[in-house]
């Protein structure tokens, strides 16, 4: 097969090294081979130095104001590792004297004090290394805890990513975005909380308003970023959080407390109810728990936990603040998909008689909360 | 009637003990013990690999681990001096080193006389023992006390200690000589001489494990591209070339990864690189196995390897490695797998990491050659085949 491929990502294109797509007959040693001549390449035309690291610390971190953002657990762990390197205080460090004719007297001076010195130096440092080695344990025990507590929040692979695009599981048309859209005033921003693979972004870029989302996962980022959609990676309870307070006016959230646990649903309703402004616009869009089929098909996508009552939803939304709450059920059943519920279900000979209000209730509700 | 019991000696052993010799003796010994073979430990109460001392939480005393007797001894007699240190610095400078100092610089890397006792006062109880890994007073002292019962896996790497008189005299006394891979007996034969007893007897054999590679990254919290070493973390394993090729590779415009580190030792890592090396130290068996499922490239840059562990459970998940090409064992094995690709200095690691990073359908094609390659190569069948062969030619030999 002589089509090659060059993966996306390339930066240059035509710098790449070109990989055969038949891959079944990729020769190792060859590939070597362009390597090797592509490093040689770039080394004769001065494009990449190999420097010492001390080199490359001083060079990043010349001015003093280098900043490295990390992951607050990475952090703990890097802090930890040097609070363990110091935590051992000890009066054994080497002793040295200057070369001359004098020297090895001061060497043997410095050796006598310190013999001397050392009952009531070990003293002091004993209690110091007690308390250091307290500090580490608990260092370790912290790290330990979040690192536990994480991995006991993990949906043992059951994200979304996986049910949507790994699966092919959850709506591929979601109504209601529309309509969640207009209850925003024309000319607001506004910003989408996990905003998933942006349909709402999508929506509102069709009707050319202004909106970015905040999302978690970085391979759902990825989507919004290929479909051009802004997005921010940050876990959206977090970057709550961070905002000021009465700062912000128009929000949107999608399927709000139906994957992760209850209390996120808690924490993400009380940090909105103190970062909206007043006056500002809250809208979400659920799955209505009283339409019986909608119901059904909510629990098609394998992430969804739990349906959020949307008289509950506003109980949450009052006691954080809102004082205005709205719920309007959307979305409805066409003529199409209600003939083809009918016909699975008097095939199972079921008599449907007065249920088709229940059973064809609206499947979502929008909830519109002004603070 | 020939007793039939096997004792492994390695200087070492435990649960969590960090090492590929130790992981290949513990992984060796569960495998005979699992098809009904008698096999006995005989080790010291050493936990670490650089102090070697017995104040960790090994006793002196019997023990059972995983269905294994453990027999374990106190080091006594071991003196790290400056004469130590003095013929040390003299054989890594291949200097010439008298055979008594060598003796003398060997029973100081682990010594245990009550272990060499207790071998020459049981020696009939055992049909053989079987040292592990050669550099170690246990494996030398031990030879020299049972060399008729004495077999060998001596995970030899090509480094001057590997030089001295006494090992090759060590190597020509055993029975036999078990090796993990062709390039390490070619290494034996040309240093100790072509007529040592012996045969490649494939090490051990990777069995396909269950893992879930983003449990890792929810738990550690670590997204996009990993670049993952695994092992002890040290000069002679070449983490620290590791690092600075890593940020080197990343100043001069490489591709968004992260360099994660598990194992022991401690390692420096520059700050301003922290967010982009993460060193989580040493982790569970289930986390470390996820750990290699969530990786993009999997990176052993030692020169000092007869095996390579670190290479299967790689290629059982799928992934790539990519390898130092001055260690004639690990790019043998990516040679002959196509499982992965080489460097042999800065230049080249930056365009074979950036080669494997920007190309996933490569990664994805090597990882399964990979996977090929370990599960028709390194079978428990041919292993023990190959090992009990050892044993009855040594002990026709006799």
């Amino acid at each position: 097969m002589t089509k090659e491929i060059v993966d996306s990502k390339q930066k240059e294109e035509s710098e790449a090294i070109r990989i055969p797509y038949d891959l079944e007959g990729i020769d190792v040693p060859s590939l070597m081979e362009e390597i090797r001549k592509r490093a040689r390449e770039k080394v004769e035309a001065g494009i990449y130095r190999e420097q010492e690291l001390s080199v490359l610390e001083e060079s990043r971190t010349a001015g003093g104001d280098f900043k490295v953002s990390m992951d607050p657990l990475h952090e703990l762990v890097f802090v930890t590792d040097i609070a363990r390197q110091y935590a051992q205080v000890t009066s054994h460090y080497p002793i040295g004297a200057r070369k001359g004719p004098l020297g090895w007297i001061f060497l043997v001076v410095k050796k006598v004090i310190r013999r001397f010195m050392t009952p009531y130096m070990d003293a002091v440092f004993q209690k110091q290394r007690e308390f250091n080695a307290q500090v580490v344990k608990s260092l370790d025990l912290f790290a330990e805890m979040i690192k536990r507590e994480r991995e006991r929040n993990y949906h043992g692979g059951m994200d979304r990513y996986t049910a949507w695009e790994e699966l092919g599981l959850g709506e591929s048309d979601i109504p209601g975005l529309g309509e969640a859209l207009e209850v925003f005033p024309p000319g607001e921003e506004v910003v989408e909380l996990y905003s998933g693979r942006g349909e709402f972004l999508e929506e509102a870029s069709r009707q050319k308003r202004s909106a970015y989302g905040v999302e978690q996962d970085s391979r759902l980022v990825r989507i919004c970023q290929k479909k051009g959609l802004k997005v921010l990676e940050a876990d959206p309870l977090d970057w709550l959080e961070g905002q000021e307070a009465d700062s912000l006016s128009s929000v949107f959230v999608r399927d709000l407390g139906e994957r992760d646990e209850l209390r996120h649903l808690l924490f993400l309703v009380g940090a909105l109810g103190s970062r909206m402004e007043r006056g500002g616009i809250v809208a979400v869009l659920n799955h209505h728990p009283r339409s019986v089929l909608g119901v059904e098909e909510a629990f098609q996508d394998p992430s969804i936990l739990r349906l959020i009552h949307p008289e509950t939803m506003a109980a949450l939304f009052r006691q954080a603040g809102f004082e205005r709450l709205e719920v309007r059920p959307l979305g409805r059943f066409d003529e199409a998909k209600r003939l083809d519920w009918a016909e699975k279900l008097s095939g199972a000979g079921l008599d449907l008689g007065g249920l088709e209000d229940t059973l064809f209730a609206p499947p979502r509700y929008l909830l519109v909360a002004r603070r | 009637m020939r007793p039939d019991t096997i004792a492994f000696v390695p200087p070492r052993y435990g649960l969590g003990l960090v090492g590929g010799a130790e992981a290949h003796t513990r992984m060796l010994a569960e495998e005979l013990h699992r098809r009904g073979w008698a096999v006995e430990i005989l080790t010291t109460c050493g936990v670490d690999a650089h102090s070697w001392s017995d104040t960790g939480d090994f006793r002196p005393g019997l023990e059972v681990i995983n269905g294994i007797t453990v027999r374990r001894f106190l080091q006594t007699g071991r003196k790290y001096t400056r004469k130590v240190y003095r013929i040390e610095r003299r054989i890594l400078a291949g200097k010439k080193v008298s055979l008594r100092a060598q003796e003398y610089w060997i029973y100081n890397v682990v010594s245990c006389p009550d272990l060499c006792r207790y071998m020459a006062e049981n020696r009939d109880r055992y049909r053989a023992f079987v040292f592990i890994p050669y550099l170690f007073g246990t494996t030398y002292a031990g030879i020299k006390t049972v060399p008729e019962r004495s077999y060998i896996i001596p995970c030899l790497h090509d480094e001057p200690y590997a030089y001295l008189e006494a090992f090759r005299r060590m190597m020509h006394s055993v029975r036999g000589i078990m090796f993990n891979t062709p390039p390490e007996e070619e290494l034996a034969r040309r240093i100790y001489g072509p007529d040592l007893r012996g045969k490649v007897v494939g090490g051990v054999a990777v069995t396909p494990y269950h893992a879930d590679g983003e449990r890792f990254r929810h738990k550690f919290s670590i997204s996009g591209d990993i670049v993952l070493y695994a092992g002890r973390r040290e000069i002679f394993k070449n983490t620290p070339l590791l690092i600075k090729y890593f940020c080197n590779y990343l100043e001069n415009g490489g591709r968004e990864a992260k360099l994660v580190l598990i194992g022991a030792g401690s390692v420096e890592i520059p700050f301003s690189f922290r967010s982009h090396i993460i060193d989580l130290g040493v982790l569970s068996e289930r986390d470390k196995r996820d750990a290699f499922a969530a990786a993009s490239v999997v990176c052993n840059p030692s020169v000092n390897e007869s095996l390579s562990l670190v290479l299967m459970e790689a290629w059982m998940q799928e992934v790539p490695c990519l390898v130092h090409g001055d260690c004639a064992v690990t790019r043998y094995q990516v040679e002959r797998s196509g499982g992965g690709l080489w460097f042999e200095d800065y230049p080249t690691f930056h365009e074979a990491l950036e080669t494997l990073l920007g190309n996933r359908h490569l990664r994805r094609e090597m990882g399964r050659r990979g996977r090929v390659y370990v599960e028709s190569h390194y079978n428990w069948d041919r292993i023990v085949q190959a090992f009990e062969e050892v044993l009855l030619e040594g002990e026709a030999a006799v």
